[in-house]
């Protein structure tokens, strides 16, 4: 009986090696699949994020536990991400340790960037519309609705500064959770490791591209609501930044963001650690020498 | 101190965006270089085949 069976989490060192590996397989995916996988990406997402606006809205809790409470159920979309598989733009950023590492052209990854971001644009505008015509945001006396409106109207009012380091942070965090998720071996492992990163970053107030196409859109058809808006207390003029323009300057900043703190903070600094030439050459080595100093293996048993 | 918080602002704003978008430059024309060799790769051996 083979006794390779273990309940261990995978070592970062192997979660590395993963990485470049499953980086690779992503990138060379037929773009159809790699297309539907997106769109339902960017719905997960958007799911994750409506949850998020109804959970908070009105909750009676205190400023850091209505944080709390908000980034725990925004959890949705990124277990749906990883359990349920689909491709997001933001833990594709992570793809980056397969192209230094030579496994994949600088093509392949942006042909994975451009189709996947352009799938998860898809699948979060068709899940604004849908959530849209379930009336959802006239729950709590319009109030779903007013919540809705201000998170989309203080995301289009932040500075491209602001919404650019926001952006870094939030997909260190995401790229540590799908880093983390690597680790795992079960499915409640990969929830697990999922939680607290990105309860983190929600919680934190941190910019997310792909949560954006849903917030953001969501704000700019409840703007024409003027129940909402009346409830929500604004005159036209504090809603003038949010705008189709709003949202298209959040989106470059946020996603120029995103590439630096998923690519380059997490991604680069893993495939440095683990997976440069250096490393990798004493790693062989040190297998090929363990390989040969492990004692012969004896049959058991009958 | 609020000076060198204000350099560090304007280097992080000008950098980041810099390095990123210079990688997305470089990357969008590789895969359009890629996808024009893929194509011309393709036609030569279609003519192949048909000759």
């Amino acid at each position: 009986m083979s006794n390779n069976f273990t309940l261990d989490a995978h070592p970062p060192l192997e979660m590395a090696e993963r990485m470049e590996h499953i980086g690779f397989k992503k990138a060379t995916m037929d773009p159809w699949s790699m297309f539907a996988l997106a769109v339902l990406a960017g719905s997960f997402i958007g799911l994750g994020a409506e949850f998020f606006t109804l959970v908070i809205t009105d909750s009676g809790l205190s400023f850091g536990m209505n944080k709390l409470v908000g980034g725990l159920v925004f959890c949705l979309g990124l277990v749906l991400v990883v359990v349920a598989g689909a491709e997001l733009f933001t833990g594709n950023n992570l793809i980056v340790m397969a192209w230094v590492g030579g496994k994949l052209s600088l093509g392949q990854l942006m042909r994975n960037w451009i189709i996947v971001y352009a799938g998860n644009l898809v699948g979060s505008l068709a899940t604004v519309v849908f959530m849209y015509f379930t009336r959802q945001w006239m729950f709590s006396d319009y109030q779903v609705g007013v919540t809705a409106l201000n998170i989309a109207n203080a995301k289009v009012n932040l500075s491209f500064s602001e919404a650019l380091s926001r952006g870094i942070l939030c997909n260190a965090l995401v790229c540590l959770a799908v880093w983390l998720t690597l680790s795992g071996r079960s499915v409640s492992d990969k929830i697990l490791a999922i939680l607290f990163p990105i309860t983190a970053f929600v919680a934190s107030g941190f910019e997310h591209s792909v949560a954006n196409m849903y917030f953001i859109p969501m704000g700019l058809l409840l703007k024409a609501e003027p129940q909402v808006v009346a409830t929500a207390g604004y005159v036209a003029a504090d809603l003038r930044q949010l705008s189709v323009q709003g949202f298209t300057d959040n989106l470059v900043a946020v996603t120029t963001g995103n590439i630096f703190g998923g690519g380059f903070l997490v991604a680069l600094v893993y495939w440095f650690i683990y997976r440069r030439p250096k490393v990798r050459a004493a790693e062989e080595r040190d297998g090929a020498a363990s390989r040969a100093n492990a004692p012969q293996a004896t049959q058991t048993g009958p | 101190m609020s000076s060198l918080l204000s350099i560090l602002d304007l280097g992080i704003t000008i950098l980041v965006p810099a390095v990123v978008w210079t990688l997305l430059a470089v990357g969008v024309y590789r895969l359009f270089r890629e996808s024009i060799q893929e194509s011309g790769a393709r036609r030569q051996v279609a003519g192949r085949i048909r000759s």
